[in-house]
């Protein structure tokens, strides 16, 4: 299964590969129910309700009613007015739509050279250096950061580019090269042979094909970048802020809750305008006979060995520079020691490390209940309803994590004050982590063949023995995978822990911003140090679920 | 005209094609008879200059053609799924190897004809699989190739439909007095669709000549039961 899913702002993106297979399958199963009579449906009805019921107070109360309070609170602000917020809000609403288009355009323009070698070509290592590419992607955005400050590289628009261009690559070159290897290289061949040089055949053919691709793609490296968070902060210093950095400051450092709210009702704005996009084109896609079975990757030859070894060596070479000076810096001193040393002002760092393991272990294991319920849900019934429910799970994916934490500081006041205890975190994690779990069980569970079913009940097998026999070893891998996910998804969350934690509570992402934010060689030794630390482990449980084959890092 | 001298070609390291020499008159049509596998599409894309070849010359005219490149040579191939372009519609895909201006007036006429006048605006998706034939035929003839390669040309129709257009692909080479190289599984319609017979085998072609001929004396067990 072609399963792809990918890491962005401390998150995560996961989608169903371009095919439609599921969904057929999921019409047939429905035609199968219709054949077996209303009996059946009755009960089933029933028990799909209750199922549903669990993740849907969940999401509503954890998300649905902070957002909101969110747009209530940001109106009423809008409608009022305050004192400098319209210039505000215009300064940095178009400072995060022109960072965000460049950060594109530049990504799409480094990106394409590693994209045509990989997808048009065979050659050893190939799999390595997709691989390879795809590693700055699943890193924490904190950890980019620091990357980034220990390149020396501070306080300049040019390394916030840099910085989007570095953690975004992969998303193109998995996205369109995944199709781009699949096209059928008799179209490129007709082409050719019709009399277009291979130039013209790239613009009138290839580009036309992957035009669904590169727009899938472009939409949610755009969406990332106009969500960054981390990165913007850390290197952004005090002269550049998005709309995310901009909401932070406002309500934590200003404690100016309304303004905060107001700038999260434009930033929810853009995001939607986003997401639209992206499913707009997601339903658009290239003609499935337009796509060979297996790739169509040819030995290169002549020039275009020189072309592949250029373009993959400079590529990997590029992205491998800030990663390299990372590590380095981070050997240099007795930076591994310090973690280890109790410090006035921050505790002993490493301990750090701790609590974001327990909140990954509870994260872990609310998304998983969470994921698969709602996943059963949705592949148990194909109604306007389950998509419905489909989407509003996917809300949260798309909504940026800094207004996730802010929502719960606004909004999880009642009916118990939650805004103090420390169960906010992994509860923001998880909520992070579900649409992850959701887009990695469903296509598994609608892949059942609805046959399979049948044949076990015509044998006489009871409902729960089938489910039990036949579903729940599928659907474990995929768990499986959901909860490998889900853990580093926690590990390296940012944006919304930086609202949620408490000083007795600190996670590993937000200690290395801590001691960046501190003056000093050492406090900057120490937070390389961490950033190495948390980047090893989630490498770790990033190849762990590639080696488990069920999904794909880093495609759409 | 075409002149195949000891063609050679490897893929993925294994040998598709031993050897193959064969030679076309102009307005000749020769079909490529040979179980799959045998190595015939290789054969097309390997003069189409679409796959290297690893030994041997292709000559057109005399002049040994290995150094022209792919979109310079001024063949024409339909390949066997007719590889239409899914993005354009049709009379995007018959204009496709036409000069931007050449299109308004040549297009029409290329889909009459071939019995589809009028389709210009339909998406390819909405075609039949007659009606894709047709289109790929027409986009193949329509800048006018100095030879024109056909890969199981109806390969995918149904009987009756194969049948009426067996003649009709036919007329429309003849009428053109194009050299033409078709390739099939099917011995009756490679009969009916040319002048001459190659029987391939395991990337070499074993005999060449009519039908009668090879079935009076065929040159070997293996070509006698093949034709029969």
């Amino acid at each position: 299964m072609d399963l792809t899913v990918g890491v962005g702002d401390g998150r995560l993106m996961a989608g169903s590969p371009p095919n439609n297979d599921s969904t057929r399958r999921a019409d047939h199963r429905q035609t199968a129910d219709l054949t077996n009579g209303t009996i059946r449906r009755t009960p089933r009805r029933w028990g799909w309700l209750l199922t549903a019921l669990v993740p849907a107070i969940f999401i509503g109360y954890f998300f649905v009613y902070p957002v909101a309070r969110i747009l209530t609170l940001g109106l009423s602000e809008l409608s009022f007015g305050s004192s400098g917020l319209e210039a505000r809000l215009i300064r940095v609403g178009w400072f995060t739509v022109w960072q965000a288009t460049a950060s594109t355009v530049l990504t799409l323009l480094f990106a394409a050279p590693m994209t045509w070698a990989v997808s048009r070509f065979e050659f050893r290592g190939r799999r390595l250096a997709t691989a390879l590419v795809t590693v700055p992607f699943v890193l924490p955005t904190v950890v980019v950061g620091t990357a980034f400050v220990a390149l020396g590289w501070r306080d300049s628009i040019w390394a916030i580019l840099a910085a989007h261009v570095f953690f975004n690559t992969a998303i193109i070159v998995r996205t369109v090269g995944t199709l781009w290897a699949r096209l059928d290289p008799d179209i490129l061949g007709a082409a050719r042979v019709l009399g277009a040089g291979p130039w013209e055949t790239f613009r009138r053919v290839t580009l036309p094909l992957l035009k669904p691709a590169i727009a899938a793609a472009t939409s949610i490296v755009f969406l990332f970048t106009f969500t960054s968070f981390g990165v913007v902060l850390i290197i952004g210093g005090f002269e550049y802020a998005t709309l995310e950095v901009e909401i932070y400051r406002q309500a934590v450092s200003f404690f100016d809750l309304p303004l905060a709210a107001a700038l999260a009702l434009v930033q929810l704005v853009g995001v939607t305008a986003a997401l639209y996009g992206y499913s707009r084109y997601q339903d658009r896609h290239t003609s499935s006979w337009a796509l060979s079975s297996d790739s169509s990757r040819v030995k290169p030859r002549g020039g275009a060995r020189a072309g592949v070894v250029l373009a993959v060596g400079g590529t990997l070479s590029l992205l491998a520079i800030p990663i390299g000076v990372l590590v380095a810096r981070s050997l240099g001193t007795d930076s591994y020691r310090a973690l280890f040393q109790d410090d006035a002002v921050v505790g002993v760092p490493i301990e750090s490390a701790a609590n974001s393991f327990r909140f990954a272990a509870v994260a872990m294991v609310i998304a998983v209940v969470i994921g698969v319920m709602s996943a059963a849900v949705i592949a148990g019934r194909s109604g306007r309803l389950s998509r419905w429910f489909d989407l509003t799970l996917m809300l949260p994916l798309g909504t940026s994590a800094v207004t996730i934490g802010f929502g719960f500081i606004v909004a999880l006041g009642w009916p118990v004050d939650l805004r103090a205890s420390f169960v906010l975190v992994p509860i923001a994690h998880a909520l992070i982590a579900v649409p992850f779990v959701v887009r990695i069980t469903v296509p598994t569970l609608k892949a059942i063949p609805p046959d399979l079913h049948e044949a076990a009940a015509v044998l006489g097998t009871s409902r729960g023995r089938v489910w039990w026999r036949i579903d729940f070893p599928i659907v474990a891998k995929a768990a499986l995978v959901g909860s490998a996910f889900a853990f580093v998804i926690s590990l390296g969350e940012f944006g919304a822990t930086s609202f949620v934690a408490r000083p007795a509570t600190i996670t590993m992402p937000v200690m290395i911003f801590r001691l960046l934010s501190r003056p000093g060689q050492q406090s900057l030794g120490m937070a390389m140090a961490l950033a190495v630390a948390l980047a090893a482990i989630t490498a770790a449980v990033v190849m762990w679920i590639d080696r488990l084959q069920v999904g794909e890092v880093g495609s759409f | 005209m075409l002149e195949l001298r000891n063609v050679a070609v490897e893929l993925g390291g294994k040998p598709i094609l031993n050897g193959v020499s064969l030679s076309l008159g102009r307005g000749e049509i020769v079909a490529i008879l040979g179980p799959s596998g045998s190595g015939k599409s290789t054969l097309l894309r390997a003069i189409a200059g679409l796959v290297p070849l690893e030994g041997g010359e292709i000559l057109w005219d005399g002049v040994d053609i290995a150094t022209v490149d792919v979109h310079q040579r001024g063949f024409g191939l339909m390949f066997q799924g007719y590889a239409l372009f899914p993005h354009l519609d049709v009379a995007g895909n018959v204009g496709f190897g036409l000069a931007k201006e050449d299109r308004e007036a040549s297009v029409p006429a290329s889909l009459s004809r071939v019995g589809l006048g009028g389709f210009e605006e339909r998406r390819i998706e909405e075609l039949s699989g007659g009606e894709k034939q047709r289109v790929a035929l027409a986009r193949t003839l329509a800048p006018d190739p100095k030879l024109v390669m056909l890969d199981e040309p109806l390969g995918a129709l149904d009987r009756s439909l194969r049948d009426r257009l067996v003649s009709e692909t036919r007329q429309l080479l003849e009428e053109r007095e194009v050299t033409a190289i078709v390739v099939t599984h099917d011995r009756d319609e490679a009969a009916a669709m040319s002048d001459r017979l190659a029987i391939m085998r395991e990337g070499s072609i074993v005999q060449i000549g009519i039908l009668e001929e090879i079935l009076a004396a065929p040159a070997d067990d293996w070509v006698r039961d093949f034709v029969t």
